[in-house]
């Protein structure tokens, strides 16, 4: 008991002050209340925002699909490196973002993969980095399931591609969602890997935040944060939405892990 | 009354088929023939590849070697969509976010039918099977036993050429299982299908089949009708699977016409026979057709072990020729005691000799 109570004030405590970082003038030294970073944030730090929230966008739903596919196969097929394909799937997770972020520099700087700099390859880093949540999930859904539903829809005529869209996505929908959404929200908070990555033309808020505060520009850090804070609470609760409703239709096989 | 719900029955014939799963043989070289609109069982212990060969008829596994045909096509290489073959699991396998009816209507709406052929051939396939009204209901709301009956229907309503039951009734309790064994049987002959039917459950077998193919570490063992098997089994596997079974030493002095004389302990009998050689031979005798008497002649033995079990007795009496299981359907003067001095009297009909093996 006394143990929750002091984690749950030092975790709200982090929110607070995160919150009230951004509404003062000087963090610590001059505490009147100012919507000074706000007004700059809203000018000069939204292409950040919206390349994040667009790059995040892009790669969750990529993420997802590449990984639910990935558990798909190594769920209910039997194949030579099936072991390692799952293992050196979950790597990606075990190796410091750091190191991926000059790995994907060193291995993308040259033509025909010049890829250093621009979009591409802060898509590709956010889906391998992410890429675990997508198979984790899938693969606790896919087990569920018995392998028979598939069977009987094939036999009952369906193709595979039918049978995919009719019964297996449905019946992980729970699954799908949360990894769309986690990855999502992986991607808006990554910095490690992909402090490499951005260019002035491709920033990240992440990044932006980072500079802020190297700068000693805490008002404006904070309430940047905040703003993105706002977001991912805002995506999680959505999330949390949709698979709530998925659950309370009646009892479906599979739930996602969240 | 059914028109909706017809079928167009189909031959199906295994050549020479085998599958291999890295180094295990699951089936070794299975020939097989079903006649249409006949129930064969595939009969065995588990891990015997029973239902490996009917995986195979379905297509959800591919052969190693040999070929499989429906309708004296050679669908060896098809998939099992095209296939024409629906499925019965053990699992029932019905989608868990349809309603019933959308289960039975999924194969229609695949095959992309009207939506008026589809409700009305899917509520009349729900009929057949005794659920009609039911459709809305999702399937987790259904008890087993019409969980198996919407699966029937899902596979009936469209007009496989061959059914198959993967052990269908193994998750029901022993009352249900009896009813709906006897239900899917009258279905099955009403509607004229051909169904392979896999179960590990001799009387299942004996109840439902025209034919019975026992299968043994991926072979077949033997085929014939549930009479055949009974009476006259191939081998000692197939006499031991089926019904109860005591295996006895004997005498065979001679074959006169397809019987054979032989001495069982004191006793002589002519019994049906295969053609074997005189000389000592192991003999089946089944329990039931055996007397118990605790006097006149016969083999002498002691009673060691008696359960009652209502409408019959059984006993286990110990012989000169070793112990000999007994069941007794008449009790006449009363169940006998453990202890009790027997004679016993075997019955012609329930006595075989099998071939040395």
């Amino acid at each position: 008991m006394t143990f929750c109570i002091t984690w749950c004030v030092f975790t709200l405590a982090l929110y607070v002050f995160v919150v009230y970082g951004g509404f003062v003038e000087i963090w610590g030294i001059n505490n009147a209340f100012t919507l000074r970073h706000y007004r700059q944030l809203l000018r000069d730090g939204m292409d950040a925002l919206n390349t994040t929230l667009i790059l995040a966008g892009v790669s969750a739903p990529l993420t997802a699909v590449v990984g639910i596919l990935t558990a798909y196969l190594v769920v209910r097929h039997r194949f030579p490196g099936r072991g390692a394909l799952e293992f050196t799937s979950m790597l990606s997770f075990a190796v410091p973002g750091t190191v991926i972020g000059i790995g994907y520099i060193l291995a993308f700087n040259e033509p025909p993969l010049l890829l250093t700099g621009g979009a591409a390859i802060l898509v590709i880093s956010f889906i391998f980095r992410n890429m675990p949540v997508g198979i984790r999930s899938g693969i606790a859904a896919l087990a569920q399931i018995d392998k028979a539903l598939e069977e009987a829809s094939v036999t009952l005529r369906a193709s595979f591609a039918v049978t995919l869209r009719r019964i297996v996505l449905p019946l992980i929908k729970p699954a799908i969602i949360s990894a769309l959404v986690f990855s999502f929200v992986r991607s808006v908070t990554a910095i490690s890997a992909v402090v490499f990555l951005v260019s002035a033309k491709w920033q990240l808020s992440t990044k932006v935040i980072l500079d802020q505060a190297e700068n000693g520009r805490y008002g404006l850090a904070t309430s940047y944060s905040t703003v993105l804070i706002v977001i991912m609470a805002a995506a999680v609760a959505l999330m949390y939405l949709l698979v709530g409703k998925q659950g309370a239709r009646g009892g479906i096989q599979g739930g996602g892990t969240a | 009354m059914m028109a909706a719900v017809t079928s167009q029955a189909a031959r199906v014939t295994l050549e020479h088929v085998s599958k291999r799963f890295g180094k295990t043989v699951a089936v070794d070289d299975v020939s097989l023939q079903i006649e249409p609109g006949s129930l064969v069982t595939l009969l065995g212990p588990s891990g015997c590849g029973k239902t490996t060969i009917l995986r195979m008829v379905a297509g959800l596994e591919t052969t190693t070697s040999g070929r499989v045909f429906i309708a004296d096509a050679d669908v060896t290489h098809l998939p099992p969509n095209a296939r024409d073959v629906t499925m019965m699991f053990q699992s029932y396998a019905l989608f868990p976010h349809l309603s019933v009816f959308e289960n039975v209507a999924y194969g229609l709406r695949v095959l992309r039918r009207s939506e008026a052929d589809v409700r009305k051939a899917a509520e009349d396939a729900l009929a057949l099977v005794g659920m009609a009204g039911m459709g809305e209901r999702p399937p987790n709301a259904l008890s087993g036993g019409q969980q198996q009956r919407v699966a029937l229907a899902r596979s009936l309503v469209m007009q496989p050429k061959v059914l198959l039951f993967d052990e269908p009734l193994s998750n029901l309790d022993a009352k249900l299982r009896k009813r709906m064994r006897e239900e899917i049987r009258l279905l099955q002959q009403r509607l004229g299908i051909t169904a392979i039917y896999v179960t590990h459950d001799q009387a299942e077998a004996l109840a439902i089949s025209d034919r019975i193919v026992v299968i043994d570490k991926g072979r077949i063992s033997q085929t014939g009708s549930p009479d055949e098997l009974y009476r006259r089994p191939g081998n000692r596997f197939v006499a031991e699977f089926i019904g109860e079974a005591n295996f006895l030493p004997a005498r065979l002095d001679a074959m006169v016409n397809g019987h054979a004389r032989i001495t069982l302990g004191p006793q002589r009998l002519e019994v049906i026979s295969p053609a074997l050689q005189p000389g000592p031979v192991t003999v089946l005798a089944r329990p039931e057709a055996i007397r118990v008497r605790s006097q006149g002649e016969g083999l002498a033995g002691t009673i060691q072990k008696v359960s009652y079990l209502g409408s019959s007795a059984d006993y286990t009496v110990e012989t000169e020729l070793g112990p000999v299981l007994i069941t007794d359907y008449e009790m006449h003067g009363g169940v006998l005691p453990a202890g009790t001095a027997v004679r016993l009297e075997f019955l012609s009909h329930g006595v075989y000799p099998l071939p040395s093996a």
